[in-house]
């Protein structure tokens, strides 16, 4: 019963918010590939619990968050094409390679971009969770509300598509 | 590929000697690959502090007024503190302002305890209200500004717009002239496209429409201790300044328009101030009342 005035109060709220909302905005982010709604989304999802603090225990709140996050993505019209952007710094740990081999990188980079874009939503997310977070099979088949398997399922099958995808174009 | 090991790797749970297995299969090498370059994503900020912040603000802002009755006499007094606070926000929001004559400066000491010292024929205007959040005012003619540290302080000209956080420096908007000089701390000046971002010792100064920067090597501006100062400056520009600080006509003859002149006058004795003028560059002066003539010599 003394978890239920928990989220209410503001030390409890802080910490929830600053174990999840990380995440969740990763969440989002690899449904749309946008960091401005993924941040406006993650915040709204917060203000909603903040809200309704009283009816949800500290239990539920991060499926709750999830569920309130995911559904105003799914409100939201025109999704448009999804295009992630690497970090700036080059992804081998020697600098001085050919240019030959950074052009190749540099274009293996632009395949698997337009490949990502081409997975579907349920599949990228999956998968961005599992390869980009290291996030462990079980929390994704929670947040997901799927099981285990169906969610190893779907990280392996984004692989092989991606792979297929950079083979063919 | 073997299914299990592919699982146990993409939930982190694969041996070493199970990876050196998986790494005979070329399918997995390439599943590798795609794994460095997908870790490389660029993923929204992995600070939650930020963001606490922003929702607190959110949340503080969207706390519903509540409705209180009230009994007559606390109307009454609601009232008379309603037309009270009106009366002083109306006050306080009008725009305050100064202005200098000629041979004549002044120091104000702004809200914030910043200092503005306003140099002769200026004006200066700003808003007390809401002074904190909103540091802006607007300048037409020459002031120095000493910043104390607080929100973005902004002075507006014709000119361009000059910003700062916490600092010393010289605004000069005259006629067609701008100038800007930074004595501390880093001032932004934004002139039409332009953008210039000055450190102590550089000074921005509008050339032929152009905003460029230069350095200047002096720790306050010379008419702050009733000096006027120049660096090669064309001479009808220090006539002009010598014109509005000692409030006299200036007659010159047979002087060449394309002389220039590097060097501080005094503001307080105008025979010394012809002096240090003349003198450098050869010419003469001839003072009758308020009239003074220059002249080449012979």
């Amino acid at each position: 019963m003394e978890d239920e005035k928990d989220i209410c109060s503001e030390v409890q709220f802080d910490k929830m918010y600053s174990s999840l909302v990380v995440s969740l905005r990763n969440y989002i982010f690899f449904k749309c590939g946008s960091k401005d709604r993924a941040h406006d989304i993650a915040q709204e999802a917060f203000i909603k619990l903040w809200q309704n603090c009283a009816k949800v225990t500290p239990k539920k709140a991060k499926s709750y968050v999830y569920t309130v996050a995911t559904n105003l993505f799914l409100n939201e019209v025109a999704h448009q094409k999804v295009v992630f952007n690497y970090r700036k710094e080059t992804t081998s740990p020697v600098n001085n390679q050919s240019p030959q081999y950074l052009l190749e990188e540099k274009e293996y980079g632009e395949k698997l971009q337009r490949a990502l874009s081409q997975l579907t939503e349920m599949q990228r997310t999956a998968f961005l969770m599992s390869r980009v977070e290291g996030k462990k099979y079980r929390e994704i088949a929670e947040i997901l509300g799927i099981s285990e398997k169906a969610a190893g399922k779907r990280i392996s099958d984004a692989l092989e598509t991606l792979r297929l995808h950079i083979e063919n174009i | 590929m073997n299914d299990t090991l592919l699982n146990k790797w993409l939930n982190g749970t694969l041996s070493p000697s199970e990876m050196e297995a998986m790494k005979e299969n070329p399918v997995f090498m390439e599943y590798l690959k795609i794994d460095s370059f997908v870790k490389n994503i660029d993923v929204p900020a992995q600070d939650p502090s930020e963001g606490l912040k922003q929702l607190k603000e959110k949340l503080n802002s969207k706390q519903k007024t509540k409705v209180i009755k009230l009994g007559v006499w606390l109307k009454v007094a609601a009232a008379a503190v309603i037309i009270l606070s009106v009366g002083y926000f109306y006050n306080t929001s009008l725009s305050q302002h100064f202005s200098t004559e000629l041979a004549q400066t002044e120091t104000l000491q702004l809200p914030d305890n910043s200092q503005v010292i306003l140099n002769e024929d200026s004006h200066l205007s700003f808003k007390e209200k809401n002074w904190k959040e909103n540091r802006s005012l607007s300048l037409d003619g020459e002031a120095y500004f000493v910043v104390t540290k607080g929100a973005a302080f902004a002075v507006t000209t014709d000119h361009g717009i000059v910003t700062v956080l916490g600092t010393k420096f010289n605004v000069n908007d005259r006629n067609d002239s701008f100038e800007v000089v930074c004595y501390e701390g880093s001032v932004g000046v934004q002139f039409e496209n332009t953008y210039l971002v000055l450190s102590p010792g550089d000074k921005a100064v509008l050339r032929n429409d152009q905003l460029v920067s230069e350095k200047k090597h002096t720790t306050q501006p010379g008419w702050i201790h009733d000096e006027s100062t120049f660096n090669n400056k064309p001479i009808d520009l220090v006539l002009q300044e010598l014109k509005s600080v000692y409030a006299i006509n200036i007659i010159t003859k047979n002087i060449g328009v394309d002389l220039h002149y590097t060097g501080s006058f005094t503001n307080l004795d105008l025979e010394l101030a012809l002096e240090t003028i003349t003198l450098p560059l050869g010419l003469e002066y001839a003072i009758e009342n308020k009239n003074v003539t220059l002249f080449a010599k012979d």
